[in-house]
């Protein structure tokens, strides 16, 4: 329950990146042949429950990779190994980003690029589709963008060493970055000053509090480990 | 805090010391900074979203927040107009507490950045009180004090933010929508709530009477319900009392009547059952009913509406959109609906008009058939009047603005159509006297039942009386009827077959005397020139006096003889239905019908008349240069390909069709024997005084549907007991015709006497199903069969449905042409 509190507060907090970011993605999902609302609201729908899908899908994949760490662990003598791994991982990307804000220049690890052509593919091949589709598939292919912050949320869905409260907690995460995303639209710019300067801060902060808890094992839900994925690696940044 | 001359300061825009990802707009943290770099951006991600937006060409997404970023180019209006008492009393509302109201159409709104810096604006200029944006409709809604503050200040205000401010036309109607659409949902929601909670203080009565309850809960339970209800009834539940008694002022029976009373009945039965401290207390059903009522009548208001909509959908005449030119010669799209006299606007080929305006440059072909009738495509050139709704063929034109919305030739078209839907069918009226006869008998039966029931069995009186007093309902008399007519005009219009009341449409319904003109209607009327007979010398003087005439025998003789240096025309007269007469060069020219151009002082031609091959209905006009006839022409017109077919489908429907044309008597014989119409129904050489003549004496033994020219015909066509238009243009025809066809030939005409009766089947269709229902509905009450709940949900879903048959009912058939 901790750990589906703490999942969804970590994502709203920080949902407005997913919004700055993902805005131009649901604005061509949304925006196209069809310009009435109705058209236009079923193509947010269709986006945002394609985002929900791979999420889901992305999660329960971690949540099973976590429960292999688990079982990798349990032989080699250790409790609870994806929870410890993932924690680790969420402690160092925060510290990582709350170093690059004070100034100090992170390794810079980049992307695979093949992420980036398989999305541009697709960005390509349904701009021609109609509302629904092209909302559905944006949606879905969401997920390939590199975006560290989501994968924080894919190592805490690790650390649940299991396929179902993997999927679980990244359906916690989609649901936290819903309002922002629905009601703000993609207008981070115009956050007001102190609040956009203090957002990366914000965040890298509340990331490394999960990681120290997943690591003490006091969020509960039990838990196995998940390995640091590249993609993990590649926003380290 | 922002400032008008420059809204790149402040918040809007990050201070020079800081870096935007280039992607995400947010800080870049200093770590990642790369001090050689184009870019900067925040993470892996942003940097490969922004790569993938450039890779497919969707950077554009960029220009919209970087349009903010930059001082905006103000448009220098000064937007004095907006002080105009003129503009107040159009697009201004009062609003309480002294504020003033107006809904504004911007240009340049993107997305929802727009809508925070729009939303700002009270922050910038004092006396603002609220500003609120409709980024998918660019409308604006601001409230401010007109006291302190001009409407003029807060119009440069969003013109300097990038957003210059148009007046909102459809204000009223849409702002009362809103304001019907928000009370009408508050309204719902809290009787919905209040309902569910009487239904568990109800449960719980009925579960304590089965299980046996302390007399004291029960009496709780009892107070609780009661408390309950009044709410719902004071607030949600008022809009059924306040227009049944609205009804009883007026002395008139009103649908409202009957719920009004049953609600009154129920809860005063059960305030004395809750007083008395025994018997059933009938607030679950009274609290549901006035839940139920209230959302039947909300599905029914929204059906109403988008039924209604579908006339206005007549302004898919014009453009939605506009490209305005602005003071650099930059292009830009804005509503069409936000042009004002004034503005430059691009059209381009293939385009249609968005506003009445003058040609500024370019020359191009316009289509103006839909105002003027003309068929051929017009030259305009700078200078030039070019009108909303027509259609520019040829290439680009730049047009300043001369009258835009309301104003243009189009508008007025289509608020004449407006205005006869207006005009209402007998068949409507009578639906209307039928639904007050209805009510009246409810509320007598009603009090039968009551009765009745009292005597056999009191504990069910009240409940039967109410259930039928929900039951009943006169909708589809009230509502469906005139929604029917409403929903086939708009289906109509969008078909091309404007027509202009619902009169017109009851009386095509039913199969009369049908009289067409020949030419234009069953012929092509596009006149060819088949045989000149006479010197070469005429040939100039003819063409130079036809040259502006829109007549189609003057246009078969531009395009027959086809000559370019033409003498000069001193003076031209034409005399409708029979020639033309006037001073060219030198010479007294006239041209025309053989009978007129003898009128005129030219004798006769002996010249015998030359062969023309067999079986070709030609006109003959003869040519008289300075009183001697010189030269004679045949011309002939085609009969119209579907033209045989059509009248055959409108014999067979029972029409009786005849022809009264102006053109020679065995030339119109000669067509209706092709199209197979009596001759006894044939009159020809018929000026337009004859015709009228021939439709008075007609519609005085029954009803003449007359179909014309809407300009020649005018008189006969306002005589006829329906006229209809076909050609001379909508503008004009609409003056005298109940209907304009602005599709050629006959189809569409057989196309309106169909779609005219199936409005007539729907109709009769929907009175049918409602009185079916209705006396079911009666008799289950009155046997006590039905509980008022259940007539509760009956009712709606009986009035859906007739309207639904109204709305949806296959009438004209929707196509472009």
């Amino acid at each position: 329950m901790e750990a589906a509190i703490a999942i969804f507060v970590a994502s709203l907090a920080g949902s407005a990146h997913c919004a700055a970011m993902c805005g131009p993605f649901l604005a061509f999902a949304s925006a196209g042949p069809s310009r009435d609302g109705r058209g236009r609201g079923a193509a947010m729908t269709a986006y945002h429950g394609g985002r929900l899908l791979s999420y889901v899908a992305l999660g329960a994949a971690a949540g099973a990779l976590g429960a292999g760490v688990d079982r990798l662990g349990a032989l080699a003598g250790v409790g609870r190994a994806a929870a410890i791994v993932a924690g680790l991982l969420m402690v160092a990307w925060g510290v990582d980003t709350i170093l690059a804000v004070r100034g100090r220049r992170p390794t810079a690890l980049h992307p695979p690029p093949v992420m980036q052509r398989a999305l541009g593919g697709v960005v390509r091949r349904v701009a021609g589709l109609p509302g629904l589709a092209r909302g559905g598939l944006t949606g879905l292919a969401t997920t390939l963008l590199p975006c560290g912050w989501l994968y924080v949320f894919v190592a805490a869905a690790a650390s649940t060493g299991s396929p179902v409260r993997g999927a679980q907690a990244m359906l916690l995460f989609w649901t936290g970055t819903l309002p922002v995303m629905v009601t703000l639209g993609f207008t981070l710019q115009r956050l007001a000053g102190p609040v956009r300067r203090a957002l990366p801060l914000v965040t890298a902060s509340v990331v490394v509090a999960i990681g120290l808890l997943t690591i003490a094992g006091r969020l509960r839900h039990t838990g196995a480990m998940p390995a640091g994925t590249p993609a993990v690696h590649a926003d380290h940044r | 805090m922002l400032t008008i001359g420059s809204p790149s300061t402040g918040a809007v825009a990050p201070p020079p010391d800081e870096h935007a990802c280039a992607h995400c707009g947010l800080d870049v943290p200093r770590g990642l900074l790369e001090p050689d770099a184009g870019q900067q951006f925040c993470c892996a991600g942003c940097r490969t979203a922004w790569a993938i937006l450039h890779q497919n060409g969707l950077e554009r997404y960029y220009d919209l927040p970087d349009r903010r970023d930059r001082p905006v180019q103000s448009s220098g209006r000064t937007y004095e107009d907006f002080d105009h008492p003129a503009f107040h009393a159009l697009y201004v509302t009062g609003v309480p507490g002294g504020l003033s109201r107006v809904e504004l159409y911007l240009e340049g709104v993107h997305c929802a950045s727009c809508v925070w810096l729009v939303e700002r604006v009270p922050l910038v200029v004092a006396g603002v009180v609220r500003a609120e944006l409709d980024v998918r409709r660019s409308r604006a809604t601001v409230e401010w004090d007109p006291a302190t503050t001009p409407l003029s200040a807060i119009g440069r205000t969003l013109d300097a933010l990038g957003y210059p401010p148009h007046p909102f036309r459809g204000m009223a109607r849409d702002g009362h929508r809103r304001r019907e659409d928000r009370a009408m949902v508050a309204r719902i929601g809290v009787a919905g709530a209040i309902a569910i909670n009487v239904m568990l203080a109800s449960l719980a009565l009925y579960s304590g009477w089965m299980s046996g309850m302390e007399a004291e809960y029960a009496r709780f339970f009892r107070w609780t319900a009661l408390l309950l209800t009044l709410p719902a009834l004071v607030w949600p539940g008022r809009v059924f009392f306040t227009s049944a008694w609205a009804a009883l002022r007026t002395r008139s029976l009103h649908m409202d009547l009957p719920i009004a009373l049953a609600l009154a009945a129920g809860f005063s039965r059960g305030v004395v059952n809750t007083v008395a401290d025994s018997g059933p207390v009938y607030f679950d059903g009274v609290a549901m009913l006035v839940f139920l009522l209230l959302c039947g009548r909300y599905f029914q208001l929204r059906g109403q509406r988008a039924a209604a909509d579908s006339t206005e959908l007549l302004f898919s005449l014009t453009p939605l959109v506009a490209r305005i030119v602005g003071g650099n010669g930059e292009v830009r799209e804005a509503p069409a609906e936000g042009l004002i006299p004034g503005d430059v606007v691009e059209v381009r080929a293939g385009d249609t008009f968005p506003a009445d305006g003058v040609v500024e440059s370019g020359v191009s072909s316009v289509n103006v058939a839909l105002l003027t009738g003309e068929s051929r495509p017009v030259t305009m050139r700078a200078g030039d009047d070019v009108f909303g709704g027509t259609l520019n063929v040829e290439s680009r034109l730049r047009v300043r603005v001369t009258a835009a919305g309301e104003a243009t030739r189009i508008a007025r078209l289509v608020r004449q159509v407006e205005d006869g839907a207006r005009r209402r069918a007998p068949v409507v009226l009578l639906a209307d006297r039928m639904a007050g006869w209805f009510t009246a008998t409810v509320l007598a039966l009603a009090v039968v039942v009551g009765v009745a029931w009292m005597q056999w069995d009191p504990a069910r009186a009240v409940d039967n009386a109410i259930a039928l007093l929900v039951v009943t309902c006169p909708c589809a008399l009230a509502l469906a009827t005139p929604l029917a007519v409403t929903a086939a005009i708009g289906r109509a219009a969008r078909s091309g077959i404007l027509i202009k009341g619902g009169d017109a449409l009851e009386r095509l319904a039913k199969p009369s005397t049908l009289i067409l003109d020949k030419t234009g209607t069953i012929t092509a009327g596009a006149m060819k020139l088949v045989r000149f007979d006479g010197p070469e010398w005429v040939k100039p003087l003819v063409v130079a006096l036809e040259a502006e005439s829109s007549h189609p025998v003057a246009a078969a003789f531009r395009e027959g003889l086809g000559l370019q240096v033409l003498p000069e025309v001193e003076s031209s007269r034409h005399v409708p239905g029979a020639g033309i007469i006037g001073r060219v060069g030198s010479h007294d020219v006239a041209v025309g019908k053989p009978a007129f151009v003898e009128s005129t002082g030219a004798g006769r031609m002996n010249r015998p008349v030359p062969a023309l091959g067999p079986g070709r209905v030609l006109s003959e006009v003869w040519i008289a240069v300075d009183g001697r006839v010189a030269a004679r022409a045949w011309l002939g017109d085609a009969v119209r390909p579907d033209a045989a077919q059509a009248i055959a489908t409108l014999q067979r429907e029972g029409w009786s069709v005849g022809i009264a044309s102006g053109d020679a008597t065995p030339v119109v014989l000669a067509v209706a024997e092709q199209v197979g119409i009596d001759p006894r129904r044939v009159v020809g050489n018929a000026s337009p005084e004859q015709k009228l003549a021939l439709v008075e004496a007609t519609a005085w033994r029954q009803p003449v549907v007359m179909v014309g020219d809407g300009v020649n015909d005018a008189a006969a066509i306002a005589a006829a007991s329906v006229g209809i238009g076909v050609h001379g243009g909508a503008e004009a025809s609409l003056a005298a015709a109940d209907v304009y066809l602005a599709r050629p030939g006959l189809a569409p005409l057989v196309e309106l006497v169909q779609g005219a009766r199936r409005t007539m089947r729907v109709i009769h269709l929907g009175i049918a199903l409602s009185l079916a229902y209705n006396v079911v509905g009666v008799a289950l009450a009155m046997a006590g069969l039905i509980n008022p709940l259940v007539a509760a949900v009956m009712m709606p879903a009986s009035s859906l449905t007739v309207l639904m048959v109204a709305w949806r009912g296959r009438t004209f058939v929707e196509a472009r042409p």
